[in-house]
């Protein structure tokens, strides 16, 4: 049996979205450090792993290929539970919209504007990591009643 | 440097005390205001008795349904004037606005004339379902 295949067809493993953040909330501390221009260029690698999420699927995005990658190396076994990609697609979108406008702040040369657009994402990303707690997840929720007209 | 990392280090620490603050709430047992189905009273509820029934509002991308649904599935089989059943939220909109259900999944505790007494939000526990419904928690499987 592999791994590979143990994860029904269009639904994604768990562990995938919470490692993906553990890395973003990496990438993101790191660049809020450094700042200047590396740090720069470090919001605009999470902007663009943001990006690949939401045009492409959670699953496609380089984040949860590295997460794959260590699934493989260390035997992690399959998915203990699955979910709808949905949900965490619309997370990555809001993670894309804040740091995307962090990022914009950032080359307009409003530093401090940028770097609290980065943290607010650090921190979701983090909460994410560490509890499993994924805000963007439910706002999606919210946001099928409110299209619903409630 | 050393500032940046004391805020970097506050941002993740304030996420992640908040995170636990929050699921620590999840699926604790509410009685429902009698005068409005969709008010509950107090924070920690005067004991929830009658429970009959339940019903879970899910979503077809709901996270943490199936768990609630094994824990009614549990608590069921082990008490045998409790049932339960399950609408889904994306189309019985008039069930979600009527009962104002806010997050999937979402249980709402039933007494004997089909009345909401009690509810419960997010994640949750044969112990806490057993909890509500009144049957002894110490006859669920660990």
């Amino acid at each position: 049996m592999t791994t590979a295949t143990a994860t029904p067809a269009g639904r994604i493993d768990v562990r995938g979205p919470r490692v993906s953040a553990a890395i973003t909330a990496t990438v993101l501390a790191t660049a809020l450090v450094v700042q200047g221009t590396a740090g720069i260029g470090l919001v605009g690698l999470q902007v663009a792993v943001f990006a690949t999420a939401v045009t492409l699927g959670v699953a496609r995005s380089p984040w949860a290929a590295v997460f794959r990658a260590v699934r493989r190396a260390f035997d992690l076994g399959p998915a203990s539970a699955t979910e709808d990609p949905g949900p965490p697609r619309f997370a990555q979108a809001c993670g894309l919209v804040v740091a995307g406008a962090g990022l914009v702040a950032l080359l307009a040369g409003t530093a401090t504007l940028g770097w609290v657009l980065v943290g607010i994402v650090l921190g979701l990303s983090s909460l994410l990591a560490v509890t499993g707690l994924c805000v963007g997840c439910e706002l999606y929720v919210l946001g099928l009643r409110l299209r619903g007209g409630s | 440097m050393i500032a940046r990392l004391v805020i970097v280090a506050a941002i993740v620490a304030v996420a992640v005390v908040a995170g636990r603050w929050w699921q620590s709430r999840q699926g604790r047992v509410r009685a429902v205001d009698p005068t409005r189905s969709d008010r509950t009273t107090d924070d920690e509820p005067a004991v929830v008795s009658g429970v009959v029934s339940a019903t879970l509002v899910s979503t077809p991308t709901c996270r943490t349904c199936p768990q609630v649904r094994r824990a009614l599935d549990e608590v069921a089989a082990r008490a045998d004037d409790f049932s339960w059943d399950e609408v889904d939220a994306t189309t019985d909109l008039d069930m979600v606005r009527l009962h104002d259900v806010r997050r999937a999944p979402t249980v709402l505790f039933r007494d004997a004339r089909g009345d909401v007494i009690a509810r419960a939000a997010g994640a949750m526990g044969a112990h806490q379902v057993a909890e509500a419904v009144g049957i002894d928690a110490t006859v669920l499987a660990a």
